[in-house]
């Protein structure tokens, strides 16, 4: 009571009462900035620990990684075998499937209903081991062609397979002749073209396009065998009337690739650079030596210009061989496939 | 007659000096107190507005999970590429630009900017700038609103 009587120091005490309210301001404005710091340190820990999570999920395919495959008139079901061999749980969001033999992308997220194409069973606890992710979908990947199976989980990570049914499984036949077997299965007998870069299956391919054959061959005999540059690959236009046209495709280097590619179609070089098929290294000659992908394209013995077939026809092919074993020239001559243009 | 003021021993009576000095140091108080509290609102405002953005950015993560090239028109060369890309972050996402080995490609469906909740993918066809052979490694990037980046090398195929 005596300070609000006396006058004396009243300035004083008003400047203090501002003093502290100053400081009262600085430290509030200092508090509310290590509280701001605190919740950035926060979240930064939070992502570290979700990175950490992310960076601990870890998926093992089983061998084959993908089982159980029925087919129904609804589509196509199978199981990806899959462990969980890392710290944490990991659910599989999505899987995409594709092939370098088609331009299909097949896209799978969790199944909504089990009438549709989806993947389900797809959550792996921490040590879970082959683990049976289901998945129904519209397209078959029992086909003999190379699938890419990606996995992408929940948190980011990408876990990749690859499948190809055994083809001997699928369906195989082989021709045999002297001593050169050929496959006859679905993907032994491939092509390339300007715009198929790589080789696909070459039942129908297509018409007026500069084309690349690759024929799988194997020697079932006890000798090594040399490819001599007459050999052709003969395609046989198939008519119901009239003169049907052959279309032969010579032998071309290994070096080559698809028409129009760098190197492009290489001329057969049989002193240089020959194909030559080995025998059986452990005598087991049936069983045939190291399989040896043959090149035919050139329009001419020892050429380098492509061929192609015409469009939308049906064409009858074999393959003449010209081969050098233990110095003495052979040749057989091979009823091969059927084939067609678009 | 009173006597006049300047003969007078005192300028200004004790009552008025201490009035002055008080109205002075409220004065001043007042004006040290407002010029503080407006320099902390604005320096909070600014420090907020910094701290919030390098959250939210820190909150931030996305991945091209896939890369799908597409020969639209069938003459063996890709003119158009398919982006799967997925929020993987704690906050949503919004992709603003997208690049191609260094170009920045505008012809997209749908639309840039794209946004994406948590967990979610977006697809992203990009129309290319220049047509891409079969086997080329292209470098892809994407770019955010807030900033941050991801880079895919892909082989066309």
């Amino acid at each position: 009571m005596r300070l609000f009587k006396s006058r004396q120091g009243l300035s004083t005490v008003i400047g203090g009462i501002f003093v502290v309210l100053i400081t009262v301001s600085s430290l509030n404005a200092i508090f509310w900035m290590l509280v701001q710091q605190e919740t950035l340190r926060e979240v930064t820990e939070q992502m570290n620990r979700l990175d950490t999570e992310r960076f601990s999920e870890n998926l093992e395919f089983g061998n084959p990684a993908l089982v159980n495959f029925t087919s129904s008139e609804a589509g196509y079901e199978f199981d990806v075998v899959v462990s969980n061999v890392g710290g944490v749980g990991v659910k599989v969001a999505r899987i995409y499937i594709y092939s370098n033999s088609s331009d299909l992308l097949t896209v799978l997220d969790e199944q909504e209903s089990p009438t549709v194409p989806g993947i389900t069973n797809n959550f792996l606890d921490s040590g879970e081991l082959e683990k049976r992710i289901h998945v129904k979908t519209d397209r078959n990947l029992n086909d003999g062609a190379l699938y890419t199976v990606k996995l992408v989980t929940e948190r980011g990570r990408i876990f990749t397979a690859e499948y190809q049914r055994s083809t001997s499984a699928v369906w195989a036949s082989q021709v045999n002749l002297g001593p050169i077997r050929l496959d006859l299965t679905y993907t032994s007998v491939n092509y390339t073209s300007p715009s198929q870069t790589t080789p696909a299956p070459g039942w129908v391919v297509p018409g007026a396009t500069p084309l690349v054959w690759y024929v799988k061959l194997t020697n079932i005999g006890p000798y090594e065998l040399k490819l001599l540059k007459q050999s052709v690959f003969y395609a046989m236009e198939f008519k119901e009337s009239g003169n049907p046209v052959p279309e032969a495709f010579f032998i071309v280097s290994p070096l080559t690739d698809y028409p129009g590619g760098t190197p492009g179609v290489v001329s057969y070089d049989e002193d240089n650079d020959p194909y030559i098929l080995l025998p059986n290294a452990q005598g087991d000659y049936q069983a045939g030596g190291p399989p040896l992908i043959v090149k035919f394209s050139a329009t001419e013995m020892g050429g380098d210009t492509p061929r192609d077939l015409s469009s939308s026809t049906r064409y009858i092919v074999f393959i003449g061989l010209y081969y050098e074993v233990n110095g003495e020239q052979m040749g057989v001559t091979i009823p091969f496939v059927a084939i067609r243009t678009t | 007659m009173n006597p006049p003021l300047h003969r007078s021993r005192k300028a200004v009576s004790t009552i008025v000096a201490n009035l002055l000095i008080m109205a002075m140091v409220a004065a001043v108080g007042t004006t040290l107190f407002a010029w503080t509290v407006t320099g902390y609102g604005a320096y909070q405002s600014q420090v907020s507005f910094y701290l919030s953005d390098r959250s939210s950015s820190a909150k931030e993560r996305f991945i091209i999970e896939h890369v799908w090239f597409v020969d639209g028109d069938d003459d063996g060369l890709y003119d158009q590429v398919e982006l799967y890309i997925r929020n993987i972050g704690t906050i949503h996402l919004i992709i603003e630009e997208v690049y191609v080995d260094g170009v920045k490609e505008d012809v997209t469906t749908p639309e840039l900017p794209l946004e994406l909740g948590m967990n979610q993918v977006g697809k992203l066809e990009v129309t290319l700038t220049e047509k891409v052979s079969p086997s080329a490694l292209k470098e892809i990037e994407i770019l955010s609103s807030r900033g941050n980046t991801y880079t895919v090398y892909w082989e066309a195929r």
